[in-house]
């Protein structure tokens, strides 16, 4: 494999990208996926490049105003801009997503690793205690443990990485299993090199790409997860901007100023879209098999 | 085939055990004590000796290892008290909503089972665009948000066109907006699986083979590569199954669908301890009947696997 | 597309049944309301099942609240209290639905029924019932209470007869029967046929539990229902002004007010200097609040109990005007400095407070917390605003706590004596834990001293002296709005509104169309 000279693993992805955007796989979503997060990415981190109003500030005389030329997304029950509202929520949204994603990764990538080589009592232990999590609906149990602890952005954040990382160690686990059964690895054993090299020059290298579809297709249901929960009120706070605080906040509304809801709603829609087609072009980036056509 | 059973139950047993210590603990240490809410929301002002009989009555009053094993003993006979709110027994509040989730989670499945064949089958044998429009469109059903599909939905059909009621009597067609919303989500992320399944058997030797024989695009779906997914699928649909049970708590309550997910949301709201108990006991219980569903089914559908257990 | 076609098909029969759904809904003598979640208990020493709202139409108490708020006749006819007996003569002419009299034998029987309750608040000593005729008895009460009369009024001490299946057929002598109870989803009552007093107008009422505050206004919309008996300011503001909705409505009620951490500990501690509390009771832009909650129709508030009740009258506390300059000029007194950033600071500390909001849930007053919140902004006061749905995480992480420096509450005075809320919710002998919020004092005195006073003028004239010291003197608390009872209906009904909740007789509702 020529790609083996590239020390940092992620990027071993990359010649398979240019190979396919010469083969034309697929690349469209892939593309899409990324132009989204980019475009995402821009506006939440240059809101000042807009003219807008502050994401808080009423116009209690423009309650419930429809689209127009001051308000380009028209404004909420309490006179504030849903389009700075949208954009102000941006960096919440997205931040609490990538902040729960590290928070599950953190705990189901020691444990799955961990179980993996272990093997044995240890392991069965360690996917027995995982099992009992996933037991319970994630969201009833997020739920609950957000319910208890008080509702704010950090505890659904907590609540949603406590419900979520066991399946997450369980997919960790898989992939260690598959990568350290793969003849190199036995070999790099059998020629008597330390446990940690393997695993550090052998299998993790392995596992990074197929981590890497894992991680964006479970940002997505991370962040499907915690707009939900902003959705029922539990999660950011008002008045703070975020996409399922303004869904909630739009439901009473929606009859007469549906464009509360719409936009939130699409926002969410396009984030999630937006990692699931970067995780989907990944996998079809990795998968080199071709289906025989007829 | 009984022994694999036997064996998955006794393994089972921790995790049931587990299960049951999580859900004790979750509900004993949450803030908020049932007694005190109610007597406050009834504007009624305890006595110190009133507080001490009630609590006294709730068992609150032992420690927390004493409390666990009382339930425990109880909880493994069905006996999960009666309900602080109510009154009746939590068997029957659970009886009262099982039904109408029953209901929901039963047609919220058959209708993803359709949709996600149709997707994926369609998406996998399709041409190059129209398999790509097809995964577009599965990919876009997975990242709808289905609160706000929900919301769309009684927006259009409720207010708009006035073709379904909204809280209706519980009858089957009040449910067709709800089983709607949930097949569309739970249909696209089986679909996704089902495409991914489809091409990789399409990658096999076999199928080479088969298109080699001159057999059609249809044959070859049906006769080589169905019974080779069905395992599998099989496996996703106990899983979507038990997930649809205990994941209809935000459409339930937009729609004003009288299930579980109602119960749990009112449970917690009032501090129905044993309610909640009961219920998360419950959901535990599904989810570990249909993983050993969905263990069965590879077993059966796999000739290599179903020799060797019935050989035992 | 085997769904499709079974879609296609229930839709066609869903659109073909619903004429006929609704056409009961339509017939002018039957009404079917939406309420919130069931919590009807059916246990035989918690029995609230049909006492209270909405349904409380199968059994009476012995009496009634009038439009002051005093007892009035309804089992009772006359009763008087000297030295701690209570002596009845009970209504003539009454008969349970069963058709059993109401006596002086049944109504002891009922009363002992009633103390198995193990949350009765009438606490009666239960050893002390006499008859005195057929229709006189007396009693006393077990802690020498001179006011088990006024707590007669409370819906809650509705009176059955002592029956085995209490929860299947509950006997009362109400105006309605009950017809089929489906637990978490309706409850019918039929009219009663030989009920006593003035018969109600409706033949038959459903009650239909929906949690969901906006399934509720939906339902209402779409027609679906004909009536919301809980309505939240979120439904007002997003009531239809077309008139295809109705808003009923009772004198004000409810009091939204803003309660004080009186025991702050760092960094809760800041608003335990009088003047920032001040400021932040001149801050608060009453008039715009009331206009926008509840379409106009709460009322901006000076003190805490409506001037109707109990002729407190509306002027026993001055209460705050809306002045800016003077809220500011407070916090610059106080050595609160405005900051660059529109925060003011005092000794590089922020001027940031917490607000909790709210019991009994947020769902009650929202939006008004990020209203607030924009106008104490203006003052250059930062809020950490935390809204809370569950009453038990606002009491136990919040409240009991202490973690906070501004309570908002929405409540009201639900009883007939006038020192309950004043005794158990603004002194520091609260056994609802509000000492946290009282000033303790002067207020405490006062308070106790209402409560053993002699006459019902000088009772009166204490608590009026305790609520002025709780507002002026300590501004411990800070009423913003007091808010009516509203239901909303279609057009062409005329609901019968009570200051009670639990006193709205759906069953006279009148139809105009």
């Amino acid at each position: 494999m020529s790609n083996q000279t590239l020390r940092i693993p992620a990027l071993r992805i990359l010649p398979r990208l240019t190979w396919l955007t010469r083969t034309g796989r697929h690349p469209i979503g892939l593309a899409l996926g990324i132009m989204l997060l980019v475009g995402f990415a821009l506006i939440g981190l240059l809101p000042a490049l807009l003219d807008l109003p502050a994401p808080e500030h009423m116009d209690l005389l423009a309650r419930l105003s429809p689209p127009s030329a001051a308000h380009p997304l028209g404004t909420d029950h309490l006179g504030r801009d849903v389009l700075a509202r949208l954009i102000g929520a941006v960096p919440v949204s997205l931040g609490a997503a990538l902040s729960a994603m590290v928070a599950i990764l953190a705990i189901s990538l020691p444990w799955g690793v961990i179980a993996a080589l272990a093997g044995g009592r240890t392991d069965a232990v360690m996917m027995r205690l995982a099992d009992i999590i996933m037991a319970f609906p994630m969201l009833v149990l997020a739920l609950a443990i957000i319910g208890f602890m008080g509702a704010s952005l950090e505890a659904s954040i907590l609540g949603v990485a406590a419900a979520w990382w066991p399946s997450n160690a369980r997919l960790v686990r898989a992939l260690v299993l598959s990568a350290s059964h793969r003849d190199f690895v036995r070999a790099a054993y059998l020629s008597g090199a330390s446990r940690m090299r393997v695993v550090l020059r052998h299998v993790l290298p392995q596992i990074l790409p197929p981590l890497a579809v894992i991680i964006s297709l479970e940002t997505a249901s991370v962040l499907l997860a915690l707009s939900s929960l902003s959705f029922l009120g539990i999660g950011a706070q008002p008045p703070t901007p975020e996409w399922g605080a303004m869904l909630n906040e739009a439901r009473p509304f929606f009859a007469q100023a549906p464009h509360m809801l719409i936009a939130p709603g699409l926002a969410v829609t396009f984030a999630v879209l937006a990692f699931n087609l970067v995780g989907e072009g990944l996998q079809s980036v990795l998968d080199k098999r071709e289906p025989y056509r007829w | 085939m009984l022994r694999f059973i036997l064996v998955r139950l006794a393994a089972a047993l921790p995790t049931l055990l587990g299960m049951s210590f999580v859900a004790f603990a979750i509900v004993a240490l949450a803030p908020g004590d049932p007694v005190m809410m109610e007597l406050r929301a009834m504007g009624i002002v305890p006595k110190p000796e009133d507080i001490a009989a009630i609590q006294a009555e709730y068992g609150l009053d032992k420690p927390f290892f004493a409390r666990y094993f009382d339930w425990l003993g109880r909880a493994v006979r069905f006996e999960f008290g009666t309900s602080v709110a109510t009154g009746r027994t939590v068997m029957a509040e659970i009886m009262i909503h099982l039904p109408a989730t029953l209901a929901l989670a039963i047609s919220a499945l058959l209708g993803a089972i359709v949709i996600s064949l149709t997707l994926g089958s369609l998406a996998a044998m399709a041409g190059q665009f129209a398999g790509a429009g097809l995964r577009g469109v599965t990919v876009l059903l997975v990242s709808v948000p289905s609160f706000w599909l929900a919301l769309l939905l009684i927006y259009i059909f409720v207010l708009r066109l006035g073709w379904a009621r909204l809280v209706g009597d519980g009858s089957l067609s009040d449910l067709i907006l709800p089983a709607v919303t949930l097949s569309l989500a739970v249909g696209a992320a089986l679909g996704r699986m089902v495409y991914e399944r489809i091409r990789s058997e399409m990658s096999e030797d076999y199928v080479r083979l088969a298109i080699a024989k001159g057999l059609g695009p249809m044959q070859i779906l049906i006769g080589h590569i169905a019974p080779r997914i069905a395992g599998p699928l099989a496996t996703a649909w106990a899983n979507a199954f038990g997930g649809l049970l205990g994941g209809t708590v935000i459409v339930e309550s937009i729609f004003g669908w009288p299930g579980l997910g109602q119960l749990i949301l009112e449970a917690i709201a009032q501090r129905d301890f044993p309610v909640i108990q009961a219920y998360l006991v419950f959901m535990g219980l599904i989810f570990f009947v249909t993983s050993l569903i969905a263990d069965l089914a590879v077993v059966l559908s796999d000739p290599q696997l179903r020799r060797r257990y019935s050989d035992e | 597309m085997k769904l499709l076609t079974k879609a296609a098909r229930f839709t066609v029969a869903a659109s073909l049944a619903m004429p006929l759904a609704f056409a009961p809904a339509f017939a002018e003598t039957s009404l079917t309301i939406a309420v919130k979640s069931d919590r009807y208990s059916v246990k035989s020493d918690k029995f609230t099942f049909t006492t209270r709202r909405p349904a409380a139409q199968i059994a009476e108490p012995a009496v009634r609240p009038d439009a002051d708020f005093n007892p009035s006749p309804l089992l009772f006819s006359d009763w008087n209290y000297v030295e701690g007996v209570y002596t009845v003569t009970l209504q003539d002419g009454v008969t349970f639905s069963d058709g059993t009299p109401w006596n002086a034998d049944t109504a002891i029987a009922s009363f002992k029924q009633y103390d198995k309750n193990k949350s009765e608040f009438l606490q009666l000593d239960q050893e002390s019932f006499t008859k005195l005729g057929d229709h006189q008895i007396s009693f006393r009460s077990e802690v020498d209470s001179a006011l088990v009369i006024e707590n007669m009024t409370h819906r809650g001490t509705s009176l059955f007869l002592p029956s085995e299946d209490m929860a299947e057929n509950p006997i009362g002598t109400g105006p309605y029967l009950l017809e089929s109870y489906e637990p978490k989803q309706q409850i019918t009552v039929v009219r009663n046929p030989d009920y006593w007093g003035e018969a109600p107008n409706v033949d038959r009422m459903t009650f239909r539990f929906i949690g969901d505050d906006n399934v509720r206004m939906l339902a209402l919309q779409n027609g679906e229902v004909d009536v919301i008996g809980e309505v939240t300011p979120q439904m007002m503001l997003s009531m239809p002004k077309d008139g295809s909705v109705v808003l009923h409505e009772s004198r004000p009620i409810r009091y939204a007010a803003l309660m004080f951490n009186m025991q702050g500990k760092a960094p809760f501690d800041i608003a335990s200097d009088v003047r920032v509390r001040k400021a932040l009771a001149h801050a608060i832009d009453r008039a715009t609040l009331a206009q926008v909650l509840w379409d106009g129709r709460g009322k901006p508030a000076k003190t805490i109990l409506p001037g109707w009740m109990f002729n407190m009258g509306d002027d026993h506390a001055e209460g705050f005007s809306y002045d800016l300059s003077h809220a500011n000029a407070l916090l610059d007194e106080a050595g609160w400095t405005m900051g660059a950033d529109g925060v003011r600071e005092k000794d590089g500390r922020k001027l940031a407070l917490r607000m909790v909001s709210a019991y009994p849930n947020v769902s009650t007053v929202k939006p008004m917390p990020e209203m607030l919140d924009q106008m104490f902004a203006a003052i250059g006061v930062d809020i950490e605003n935390i809204e809370i749905e569950d009453s038990g995480v606002y009491y136990d992480n919040y409240f009991k706590t202490g973690e906070a420096d501004i309570y908002l509450e929405y409540a009201s005075n639900n009883n007939t004596d006038p020192t309950y809320l004043l005794y158990n919710v603004f002194t520091t002998m609260s056994p609802w834990g509000y000492a946290v919020t009282s000033p303790g004092g002067n207020v405490d005195e006062l308070a106790a001293a209402s409560r053993v006073a002699k006459s019902r003028d000088e009772v009166i004239e204490l608590v009026r002296q305790a609520y002025r010291a709780v507002i002026d003197e300590h501004v411990s608390t800070i009423p913003v709005l007091t808010v009516p009872n509203f239901v909303l209906s279609r057009p062409g009904i005329d609901v019968k509104m009570s200051e009670y909740a639990d006193w709205i007789e759906y069953g006279h509702t009148t139809f105009t169309n």
